[in-house]
């Protein structure tokens, strides 16, 4: 009897999950971490200049580089799709490894590709590249911007100095919203 | 899905690795909803900045991809799935990591154990929380119903399977458990939660958290929880209601993204009614009696970690830990005081080193002038340690971590604990392949070293008692296993990922009981005085593995199964006369079963169930059982929640362990229980 009840409560049981399995056309209730992020670097460079040395011609793409696994997915493609400014289109690309064997306009770091930066941190020195990180520090080991997660809220931070070594314009309107650090001094 | 902080991950802990200084993925991702916005992402980049950085993240996705390429068998419980388990206590929540057995002996009681060993006070894992180490060198073992806080601040459970002893050190031979608590960031402003129902008679919480200046938090807290009574054998109402109150806080302080602070501490008090008989050993002449447990103490941790110029940091944690415990009415108590170093640095563009020190001092003691006597009544004993581990970059796709932990403990002196893991992760980085092999120790305890316990007193005839006693054994070595690991991870899709792990394990000099020659005592009643002792009589070959699924159905379902295989050799080494003790018997499953899944019905609604399968045990009368838990949510704006849990949904009641030596078992009741949490 006991043994009948358990059978049908485990059959309940799969037919809801099976139930909830059923694709339900709702508007989803999540959004991510880094599709979040893919949206600020996009806005990032509605409001960073830069240097025409950056680019090879006046319709080269905007490349945005993930040095480190790729933890957004197809979040960034797609927020870049179609995406236009000032007459360039954007690009995503992987890098596996320093020093860069192509043009990047933003380089951002994973904390998992701190490791490839840091021994290579030099070759990037004065390049005209917004290196955007999300590890605690990364501002002040020199990189430009610096995402942070506060009560479940991006927010990030910018290196002024660090932005001026690489001849970036950072408007001032982002820098309003970043809160601004320093690199550390060189012994 | 989760209303309110979701856990954070700026502050970065290491996993695998010591907790310090990185953290690992969030396996299953916590997600939240309750959002006010209902933006589609794909709207996100249309959004100004300021609207950017309003919106919540809901889903800390996974990040790092430490997790997935960490070569080691880890299970990550999230906030998110701590707080639909609709789980009231930690040995709850750990159901849910597959591998991991939890067993309810009573209300207050269980047995729990990963790989097998699973006992009432299983000796082989070591378990964390937010680094400091609750596991008993009393007794060793882990007091779960001293473990508390409010759930809804821990960050997330990582459950590591295997030994961890290059990094943990002792005791760590077939699991961590490691709890994280969020950072007060994360926790700020008001929650108050109270909750009741059948078997839960009352818990009611409060926390409250602000900002300490410029670059600090905290956060503080209170919590009571009160158990009532489940059921005996005959299904009359079973004597192990208990009650536990706690109180702590945690204040978080960050510099210039230079140095972290956190500094924790808390005060607990718990009464517990049990129900025991008067030896281990069970004989029909065995009264019951009634007995209390009553335990009280606190905690303080503080932790500064420091990065350096060039990127590596350096980590202090100090804690001291004191409680007293009266369990079977003798009270013991322990004052523990912990030191330890870390230092965290790449060297070149391969190597990712890390390597610590630490000293511990722990004064144990037992009271005097109870049942269960001992050589000496109290110790006070020094256990040092070093460790270093590298992790190389062989090339793009392949990792080794090579480790080696160096510890002196008091009871087998000079211990070491190596280890290498090797991961493979093609450039995809959707699969990773890993292998380990490992040492790991589990040092004698004060118990072991010095019992002298009575296990029972059995009438022989007219004017003749048999008594059987224990004695302890200060000559004791440490329990060895070399265990073995292969694992593969992969994300078969954006929505379906997997994990597995395989072992073999090898255990050496495990404790057993030897028999002493037999003394009569003449008198009235005449005494038949059968010692024995502990001794390390005994090895097992152990295999199995673990599998897990993660499917998330749809966007508003997630569905994940699990399964563990078990098979245990254990054998007497041929000199021995004995018997292998207790804490070896078969007291696990072969097989486990367990399923989970998530359902956002819509924004307000959630719907979660899990289903957990265990067959009988080897060595028990306890037949195999099933427990199902359903749990329904209603969110109300932002600020609040109602919930409405079931627990063992399937039957009226039923055992799950049995009686574990003295401790007489209970049965589990169906139970009901409504909760609020309104956060301000």
């Amino acid at each position: 009897m006991a043994n009948q009840r358990r059978k049908y409560i485990s059959c309940l049981f799969v037919i809801l999950a099976a139930m909830g399995s059923t694709p339900v056309g709702l508007a989803a209730g999540e959004i991510g971490e880094y599709e979040v992020k893919a949206a600020f670097l996009y806005n990032f460079a509605r409001f960073v200049e830069w240097p025409a040395t950056a680019f090879s011609g006046p319709r080269d793409p905007i490349v945005i580089c993930i040095l480190g696994d790729n933890p957004f997915g197809d979040s960034l493609s797609d927020a870049i799709r179609g995406k236009e400014l000032a007459g360039r289109s954007f690009a995503v690309r992987r890098i596996s490894e320093l020093p860069l064997k192509s043009r990047c306009q933003i380089l951002f770091v994973t904390s998992a590709g701190m490791k490839l930066l840091r021994p290579a941190a030099g070759t990037l020195k004065s390049a005209p590249i917004l290196t955007v990180g999300e590890t605690p520090g990364f501002g002040y080991e020199g990189g430009v911007i610096n995402f942070k997660l506060e009560d479940g809220r991006i927010r990030f931070e910018i290196n002024v100095e660090a932005a001026e070594q690489a001849h970036l314009n950072i408007s001032s309107k982002l820098l309003s919203l970043a809160q601004i650090v320093k690199s550390r001094r060189k012994p | 899905m989760v209303t309110g902080p979701i856990a954070s991950n700026t502050h970065r802990r290491i996993s695998f690795l010591p907790h310090r200084f990185r953290a690992v993925a969030l396996m299953a991702g916590a997600t939240v909803a309750g959002l006010a916005q209902t933006n589609n992402p794909s709207d996100l980049t249309q959004m100004n900045l300021e609207d950017l950085m309003n919106v919540k993240v809901t889903s800390v996705s996974k990040r790092e991809q430490k997790l997935s390429r960490t070569a080691a068998a880890i299970f990550v419980i999230s906030q998110e799935d701590i707080r639909r388990s609709g789980a009231t206590n930690i040995p709850d929540l750990l159901r849910m990591a597959p591998g991991v057995n939890v067993e309810r002996i009573n209300a207050n009681a269980w047995a729990i154990s990963i790989r097998g060993f699973n006992q009432h006070y299983s000796n082989k894992v070591l378990v964390l929380i937010d680094g400091r180490s609750v596991y008993s060198p009393i007794f060793s073992g882990v007091s779960w119903d001293q473990l508390d806080m409010p759930l809804e601040d821990i960050e997330r459970i990582e459950v590591i399977r295997g030994p961890g002893g290059t990094i943990w050190g002792a005791n760590a031979v077939n699991g961590v458990i490691s709890i994280l608590t969020k950072s007060s960031k994360d926790t700020q402003g008001g929650m108050l939660t109270a909750a009741g129902g059948s078997q839960l008679r009352g818990l009611g919480q409060i926390r409250y958290g602000g900002k300490a200046g410029r670059d600090g938090t905290f956060r503080a807290f209170a919590k009571i929880f009160d158990v009532g009574n489940s059921a005996s054998a005959d299904g009359s109402p079973a004597d192990d209601s208990w009650q536990r109150g706690r109180a702590g806080f945690r204040f978080d302080w960050e510099h210039a993204n230079r140095d972290a602070v956190v500094l924790e501490g808390d005060l607990f008090a718990n009464e517990e009614n049990q129900t025991s008989r008067n030896g281990n050993i069970p004989t029909p002449f065995d009264i019951l009696s009634h007995t209390e447990l009553d335990a009280a103490g606190g905690s303080m941790l503080a932790r500064w970690t420091h990065t350096l110029a060039g990127g590596s940091q350096t980590s202090v944690q100090a804690y001291y830990d004191t409680y007293r415990r009266t369990d079977f009415g003798i009270p013991a108590t322990l004052r523990l005081f912990d030191l330890d170093f870390q230092h965290h640095v790449t060297a070149g563009d391969r190597h990712d080193i890390v390597w610590g020190l630490s000293y511990r001092v722990g004064r144990s003691s037992f009271a005097p002038g109870y049942a269960i006597r001992f050589s000496s009544y109290s110790r006070t004993d020094n256990l040092f340690s070093g460790f270093l581990q590298d992790e190389i970059r062989l090339s793009d796709a392949v990792s080794l971590t090579v480790g080696w932990k160096l510890e002196h403990n008091a009871y087998t002196g000079l211990e070491n604990e190596p280890s290498a893991r090797i991961a493979w992760n093609p450039s995809s980085g959707r699969h990773t392949v890993w292998a380990t092999a490992s040492r790991a120790i589990r040092q004698p305890a004060f118990a072991d070293a010095s019992v002298d316990s009575p296990l029972s007193i059995i009438p022989a005839g007219p004017d003749a008692v048999v008594v059987l006693r224990l004695f302890g054994n200060p000559h004791l070595k440490a329990e060895t296993v070399r265990d073995f690991e292969i694992g593969y991870r992969s994300e078969l899709s954006k929505r379906l990922s997997v994990d597995t792990a395989t072992f073999i394990s090898f255990y050496r000099d495990l404790l057993t009981t030897e028999p002493l020659p037999t003394v009569v005592i003449p008198g009235s009643p005449l005494q038949l005085f059968m010692p024995s002792k502990f001794d390390n009589n005994a090895r097992a070959t152990n295999y199995g593995g673990e599998a897990s699924l993660n499917w998330k159905a749809t966007a508003r379902v997630r569905i994940s199964p699990g399964y563990s295989y078990l098979h245990a050799n254990l054998r007497l080494e041929p000199s021995s006369n004995g018997n292998i003790t207790t804490s070896l018997a078969k007291d696990f499953p072969q097989h486990t079963f367990q399923i989970h899944s998530l359902m956002n019905l819509s924004s307000k609604w959630d719907f979660d169930q899990a289903l957990y399968y265990t067959p009988r045990l080897p060595n028990s009368s306890i037949p195999g059982h099933a427990r199902l838990d359903l749990r329904l949510s209603r969110r109300i704006g932002e600020v609040a929640e109602i919930s409405v849990v079931g627990q063992n949904l399937l039957r009226p009641r039923s055992f799950e362990y049995g009686d574990a030596n003295a401790l007489v078992g209970t049965q589990t009741v169906r139970s009901i229980y409504g909760k609020i949490t309104w956060r301000f």
